[in-house]
């Protein structure tokens, strides 16, 4: 076990490393001067020359390269030319609000799964069955960032009951200010949407197969009725493959809610890296890039560490 | 699989119907391709294609007094305010967002057969560098990766878009397809095969790769949905497609700040997106139904 | 437990819902939308209209302008003398004027601060002081003495010209003009990064990069607050003007200065009190790449596309009458502007048959010509059109359109970089309201910003002659002249001259649009109270 989390945590250095490269060299080779961008139109020459030196933009390809490596090797991620802050300052707060996002995502379409799992299972080929079958389905094929206009007309600007966008005020937590509840519950029901579908039909699977296994049937014949022989019962043992999948949507949605992030202007890592890469914040997109391959290949590692946890088989 | 198959599965009916619709009005558009604005010279010539798209995706109808105009017996979801008919604007976006689809996926499934069969075939160290390079794939951030690969070019054409998509795409069904021929291998068809004289070629293409190919066309089918998505949003968001093509990513970006008021501008182009990836979604679904009797026995079981 | 957390999150829904309500002002505050971070808090890198805001309420200069107009009047400075060859300003500085940090302003921090506004370094505002005596001198490291400035005493500084140069006043009242302290802007910390310390009537109180950005009032600056003055300015960083417009409606915002496209009728109608709208010293205009074929050197080619732009069209339905139709490039209230002068016709029958005259009837012969302009909604509608009306003609255009960054990049490289660009778009904000920064920097042989490398010895001539003539009158005159020259030459084709709109809270009073943009608006002055 201990080996092969060590493993897993050292095939890390590959990833990050053909993360970063990749990312390297498709802003080494992206269009616009990070300089021209900031002094605006009317900028003479010496101005963005003296910028460009002190970026370092002006040295040879393999010496940025190498000296984008050295760094990283630090774990210095930079300074960001726009804000003048370090980089991974700027991507811990955004980290930090794009995590509570992604959980309460993660969180909500797993009950909406397991909901539409419990439904679906009580009369499996039903009309229900079908019906829920269907809407899971329309679920995936919606394109988020169309709910969230849609969601933000209707719930923020015409009923007014949440807030139009941002990603409000909540608790302080280790100096890092977390977004409010009351600015997630849109952003985080969007997402929801569209990811709660595969997972309604994951788990309605994996409670089907555990339905027909004996026990379940034993369950039964001891007089406990099909509903709560499946809450009690078949869910239990079926939370296996709900839980992977609610943790791989997590990891997918770190850097996958980018189009929603900017629909609610909500703060977070999606939103810092489209505005990084538009406004040519160079160190902010790569150090984007590098913390989400991290970010996702560790939480990938939770997850089979949890699943097996929770796999009954697999316990002792 | 023969045609009463799709009786059996509803979903794959109406996944393959929808599918089709959507490949017969992107097939209409093909004959607009490339007149620009206003060009008198070139007009469609087929009659279907005359009356179902009626308008080129920049013709302007210099009619309309005060654009948008509202729905009508002539635009039948009126105008935009370039005074453009909607509803051919969001046909001629089926033909983009196809393009940009199946193209991707073609070269992501080309790749994927092709990295995960040799794969299978030589196993050893060839087998275990190319599959580190799948898994190395499936652990970046795509979403990111593909909007700085695109940003890198200056003028972004559906070409462009696909390409990038294909490339970032093939490392899951190279996976799958691994696996299949694996399980195939062990079967020993192949075995007797080579034990016939068949090469390493031909092996793979005659023995190997038929037995991967449903699989991967399932999971094809539901890479041409992620495609159509991923275009979608990244033009959305201004980093995807650029210049004259018709996308709906950018038409619900354009129409987005009149949600409120004219909802259709930006309603229109977005059903038509869900509705094509609902057609390859629920085509998936059926096809893994058909083709997998295993799920088919789970669902009979109970 | 863990079947129980479907009806949790639903609870959970409901518990959000039910705490929803909108926020109240407190008193004094304003809540302003911002689209984006300001790249700077430096008021001489700031180039950008985001940035300039923080710049005018941080920073003071010697002179400002009045709210509203271009006119200059005294503010760190309490009177100046002009020496009557027009060369030397003398600037006596007001008593008990000080920096954020409690120091008093010296005539050494002005000197401080003109040295750094023409180091390449620190600054992109060379080109604010071209007339200043040893000004390339200083800037290209040739000197290490800033020859025009001088610091008499402590409470007087002179500033000397190569010439005379009217508009020298505005410059010093823009941006380039601000007031920094020696002691923090040099300082090896840069704690000004994050802190910047001016003398202007608002500081920095509180940053959430990203977020908002809130700037309090300087209880020390040197103008008495009026009855009710805001207190607190907070900048919400709200990227799309939609949404900024339906946080206005929700009342999360107080300020915004941007309507989205489709709605400015209905919002002048239904928010009739809170709406402001005024003309702004900017022009949209299509370019030429005069540098090759089939533009350069072709006029007549050029003044065929002049005739077939309907730039009625663009004002009236895609601008929805924000803007003016442009007859020039000299904006109304700029001198030299000809109030007189029409737009070039929209006559698509005299652009056939300058067309044919140029050697191309109905366009044969012409390759397909690329358009360039950065990729947004409203450019996008623009470029649209333009390539309708040149294909009613028989011109076909190819529109390339790329982020700001690749635009920018591909305009600074000229036609070397893409060898198709024929056509692109440009506007152009005044520095400075004066016609030279127009005419001068982007249609001057060589100038920076001379994209499409015009080039017109008269009209070179003419704006020297503009630069050197010291009476107002005939200055305007000359560069009415250069803006003649480049409609007849066909250098340009000006499309609209910028209006600015504006929401505010009608309990918000005395806010006035500035020519310049939103970024000058003397929110000091500004008063909350009913």
């Amino acid at each position: 076990m201990i080996a092969s989390l060590a493993r897993r945590l050292l095939w890390m250095i590959p990833v990050v490393w053909a993360a970063a490269t990749l990312v390297w060299v498709f802003l080494f080779l992206i269009p616009g001067d990070p300089a021209r961008l900031l002094a605006g139109q009317s900028a003479s020459a010496e101005t963005l020359a003296a910028a460009r030196a002190e970026w370092g933009l002006d040295r040879p390809a393999p010496e940025r390269y190498g000296r984008f490596l050295a760094n990283l090797c630090r774990l210095d991620l930079g300074t960001s030319y726009v804000q003048g802050r370090p980089v991974s300052r700027i991507l811990l707060e955004a980290m930090a609000r794009t995590a509570v996002l992604a959980a309460a995502a993660a969180a909500l379409s797993a009950c909406a799964g397991i909901a539409i799992a419990l439904l679906s299972a009580r009369r499996p080929g039903g009309r229900l069955d079908g019906l829920l079958r269907l809407v899971s389905t329309l679920g995936v094929s919606l394109p988020a960032f169309w709910v969230a206009m849609i969601l933000m007309l209707i719930f923020a600007s015409r009923l007014r009951w949440f807030p139009i966008q941002g990603g409000g005020d909540g608790p302080l937590l280790f100096g890092l200010r977390l977004p409010g509840l009351h600015h997630l519950v849109l952003p985080a029901v969007t997402l929801a949407i569209v990811t709660s579908g595969t997972l309604g039909r994951v788990a309605r699977a994996a409670l089907l197969e555990e339905t027909s296994r004996p026990y379940v049937t034993a369950a039964r014949a001891r007089g406990a009725s099909r509903p709560r022989a499946l809450t009690r019962h078949a869910l239990r043992n079926a939370m296996g493959p709900i839980v992977t999948l609610a943790g791989l949507n997590f990891g997918w949605l770190l850097g996958g809610a980018v189009a929603t992030e900017t629909v609610f202007n909500w703060p977070g890592m999606g939103r810092t890296m489209v505005q990084g890469l538009a406004g040519r914040d160079l160190p902010v997109v790569e150090g984007g890039a590098i913390v989400l391959t991290a970010a996702f290949v560790l939480v990938n590692l939770a997850v089979d560490a949890a699943s097996a946890a929770l796999d009954p088989r697999s316990r002792p | 699989m023969r045609l009463s198959a799709l009786r059996r599965s509803p979903a794959a009916l109406a996944g393959a119907l929808i599918v089709a619709s959507v490949t017969f009005l992107a097939a209409l558009t093909i004959e607009y391709g490339g007149v620009s604005a206003g060009d008198p010279g070139a007009r469609p010539r087929s009659l279907l294609a005359r009356h179902l798209l009626a308008y080129g995706p920049h013709d302007e109808d210099l009619s309309v007094g005060s654009p948008p105009a509202p729905a009508s017996a002539r635009h039948w979801l009126g105008t935009d305010v370039q005074r453009r008919d909607l509803l051919s604007r969001v046909l001629h976006g089926a033909g983009v967002s196809l393009r940009i689809g199946l193209s991707a996926e073609a070269i992501a499934l080309s790749l994927g057969l092709a990295i995960g069969g040799v794969a299978a075939l030589r196993g050893g160290w060839v087998d275990a560098l190319l599959m580190r390079a799948a898994d190395l794939m499936l652990a970046l951030p795509l979403p990111i990766l593909a909007m700085a690969a695109i940003a890198v070019f200056d003028t972004r054409s559906v070409t462009l878009v696909f390409v990038v998509l294909g490339l970032m795409g093939w490392a899951g069904i190279a996976r799958l397809v691994r696996t299949q021929c694996l399980a195939a291998r062990f079967q020993g068809y192949p075995e007797a095969a080579r034990a016939l004289g068949a090469g390493q070629g031909r092996l793979l293409a005659w023995h190997l790769l038929p037995a991967a190919l449903a699989p991967a066309l399932v999971a094809a089918s539901m890479g041409v949905a992620a495609n159509i998505l991923t275009e979608a949003w990244l033009s959305f968001l201004g980093l995807g497609l650029q210049g004259q093509a018709v996308s709906w990513g950018t038409m619900i970006a354009d129409a987005q700040p009149e949600l409120a008021i004219r909802p259709r501008l930006c309603l229109a182009p977005g059903a038509a997106l869900a509705v094509t990836v609902l057609g390859f979604v629920l085509l998936a679904d059926g096809l893994r139904d058909l083709l997998d009797p295993r799920a088919r026995l789970a669902t009979h079981a109970t | 437990m863990r079947h129980r957390m479907p009806f949790l999150a639903a609870g959970l829904l409901a518990l959000a819902a039910s705490c929803a309500s909108p926020e109240q002002p407190p008193e004094g505050r304003l809540r302003y939308r911002m689209p984006t971070d300001p790249p700077t808090l430096d008021p001489f890198q700031a180039g950008d209209d985001n940035s300039l805001v923080y710049a005018y309420l941080i920073f003071d200069g010697l002179v400002e302008f009045v709210p509203g107009s271009t006119a200059v009047r005294p503010a760190v400075a309490s009177s100046w003398t002009v020496s009557t060859d027009g060369l030397t300003y003398t600037f006596s500085l007001r008593p008990g004027v000080r920096f954020h940090d409690g120091r008093p302003v010296t005539a050494r921090d002005v000197v401080y601060s003109a040295r750094r506004a023409l180091t390449p370094k620190t600054s992109a505002k060379d080109g604010f002081f071209e007339a200043l005596a040893g000004k390339h001198a200083f800037w290209t490291g040739a000197s290490p003495d800033l020859a025009g400035v001088r610091a008499l005493d402590d409470r007087t500084v002179a500033f000397t010209l190569a010439h005379p140069y009217g508009p020298f006043l505005t410059v010093l009242a823009s941006e380039a003009g601000s007031i920094l302290p020696e002691e923090v802007y040099s300082a090896p910390s840069q704690s000004w990064l994050q802190t910047p310390v001016g003398c202007g009537p608002y500081r920095l109180a509180a940053r959430q990069p990203g977020v908002s950005l809130t700037l309090e009032r300087f209880e020390g600056h040197w103008k008495a607050a009026p009855e009710g003055a805001l207190r607190t300015l907070e900048f919400r960083i709200i990227h799309d003007a939609s949404t900024a417009l339906a946080e206005y409606r929700a009342g999360g915002i107080d300020f915004t200065q941007e309507i989205p496209p489709g709605h400015r009728a209905a919002v002048r109608e239904e928010l009739a009190s809170h709406f402001h709208n005024s003309s702004r010293l900017s022009l949209f205009y299509f370019g030429f790449n005069h540098a090759a074929p089939p533009f350069g050197g072709n006029a007549t080619l050029r003044r065929a596309v002049a005739h077939a732009v309907d730039r009625d069209f663009i004002v009236r339905v895609l601008q929805e009458e924000k803007d003016l139709p442009a007859a020039g490039v000299i904006t109304p209230a700029m001198l030299g502007h000809d109030p007189e002068r029409r737009p070039v016709a929209h006559d698509p029958g005299l652009s056939s048959r300058l067309l044919a005259e140029a050697g191309h009837p109905e366009g044969r012969g012409l390759p397909e010509i690329d358009y360039l302009t950065n990729d947004t909604e409203s450019f996008r509608r623009i470029a649209d059109r333009l390539q309708a009306d040149l294909a009613r003609v028989g011109i076909r255009i190819r529109i390339k359109t790329m982020d700001l960054g690749a635009f920018i990049a591909a305009l600074s490289a000229g036609g070397e970089a893409h060898a198709g660009m024929g056509l692109f778009r440009m506007n152009w904000y005044a520095d400075w309201p004066d016609p030279d920064n127009f005419l001068g920097l982007q249609f001057s042989t060589g100038a920076s910003g001379n994209f499409g490398r015009y080039s017109n010895p008269v009209f070179d001539e003419l704006i020297a002659a503009g630069r050197r003539e010291p009476d107002a009158t005939r200055r305007g005159l000359l560069y009415r002249q250069a803006d003649t020259l480049l409609i007849q030459d066909a250098a340009l084709v000006p499309v609209y001259w910028y209006g600015q709109d504006a929401l505010l809270r009608p309990s918000f009073r005395g806010m006035t649009l500035s020519p310049l943009g939103t970024f000058a608006i003397a929110w000091e002055e500004v008063v909350q109270g009913t």
